[in-house]
């Protein structure tokens, strides 16, 4: 039944008519891209959908949002790219780390002992 | 903003508590609050010169780590910065002219990159090369290690070229302090910690 329904949808999907024209801002955008980029208008086209398309609903629903608003909208965006590529370096190096520690070399039994000490902090900021 | 520069030092031996099976120890505990983006509530932008990310890279081959996984790691890094809230480019610095003002050259590159970056905090197990005739220094606290060696720490306080100020911290304090959610400014440290003489 539910393989039905998606046949059904499937089929559904192909008849929807997918012709659009970008108005001309978009349109610049995209042109100005491929050529910073060394691509074709149809590749950066076919990337952008490609990402769109396999976000969630909400959240494609947000960067829509976001994005109608030419200034704020284009800073929000910015600060958003901003932090899924902090992220993303995060992931790198703890990935980094996490296969450094299995890798084979000495342990510094000082260096350890001096990176577990425990401290009696002077002053007010002890309390 | 906190703008923090981790000496090699702190990277290299949270490398080496990873590979001895432990998860919180001071290094790791510093840099898992550097990575974390904020502390306290408060942006952090991690600042190193790529001169210090060839002493990292360099200390770690010879610590037999594979090349691959050391490029990872140093990428992982750049990425940080560079994404970081204020998009620190590790450019900016190429290794920076060392500061006259200490012994050790490698430090001075140190301090040099912290000057460039314009940082808060400097984060370095190497005090005592950082408590030259310009700065101020501050006892902090008492260290006791598991095998029984005990330290004094102190934290130092030192005129950035651009009128403001640079501290100078260990990381066992950073870590001690972030954990009570004690503010780290000049005006905070003068206020708590007693002035202690050149050590």
């Amino acid at each position: 039944m539910i393989s039905c329904n998606f046949l059904k949808e499937i089929d559904m999907a192909k008849a929807k008519s997918r012709s659009t024209s970008l108005p001309e801002d978009l349109d610049l955008r995209v042109r100005t891209i491929a050529l910073r980029e060394n691509r074709t208008p149809a590749n950066v086209l076919e990337n952008a959908v490609r990402v769109f398309t396999l976000m969630p609903q909400e959240l494609r629903n947000l960067l829509i949002e976001t994005s109608a608003d030419q200034v704020r909208g284009f800073r929000k965006l910015e600060e958003l790219s901003r932090r899924i590529m902090f992220a993303l370096a995060r992931e790198r190096f703890e990935s980094a780390a996490a296969k450094l520690a299995q890798s084979d070399g000495k342990i510094d039994p000082e260096m350890l002992d001096a990176d577990e000490m425990v401290l009696e902090p002077h002053g007010p900021a002890a309390a | 903003m906190l703008i923090v520069v981790p000496d090699v030092n702190v990277l290299v031996s949270k490398l080496n508590a990873d590979r001895a099976g432990r998860s919180s120890t001071i290094s790791q505990k510093v840099v898992r609050h550097l990575i974390s983006g904020s502390i306290i509530g408060e942006p952090v932008q991690i600042a190193m010169s790529f001169k210090m990310l060839d002493t990292y890279r360099e200390v770690l081959l010879q610590k037999d780590c594979p090349e691959e996984l050391v490029e990872e790691s140093i990428s992982g890094l750049i990425g940080m910065m560079k994404f970081g809230p204020l998009g620190f480019d590790p450019h900016i610095v190429l290794g920076g002219s060392p500061d006259p003002g200490l012994k050790d050259s490698e430090d001075g590159g140190v301090l040099a990159t912290a000057y460039a970056a314009k940082a808060t905090i400097l984060i370095t197990d190497n005090l005592k090369d950082f408590a030259g005739q310009d700065a101020e220094t501050f006892q902090t606290s008492h260290g006791k290690t598991p095998n029984g060696t005990t330290r004094e720490l102190y934290c130092v306080i030192r005129s950035r070229p651009d009128g403001k100020e640079l501290m100078i911290v260990h990381p066992a304090d950073f870590v001690s302090w972030t954990e009570r959610d004690f503010r780290i400014s000049p005006q905070s440290i003068r206020r708590t910690f007693a002035k202690t003489p050149k050590p």
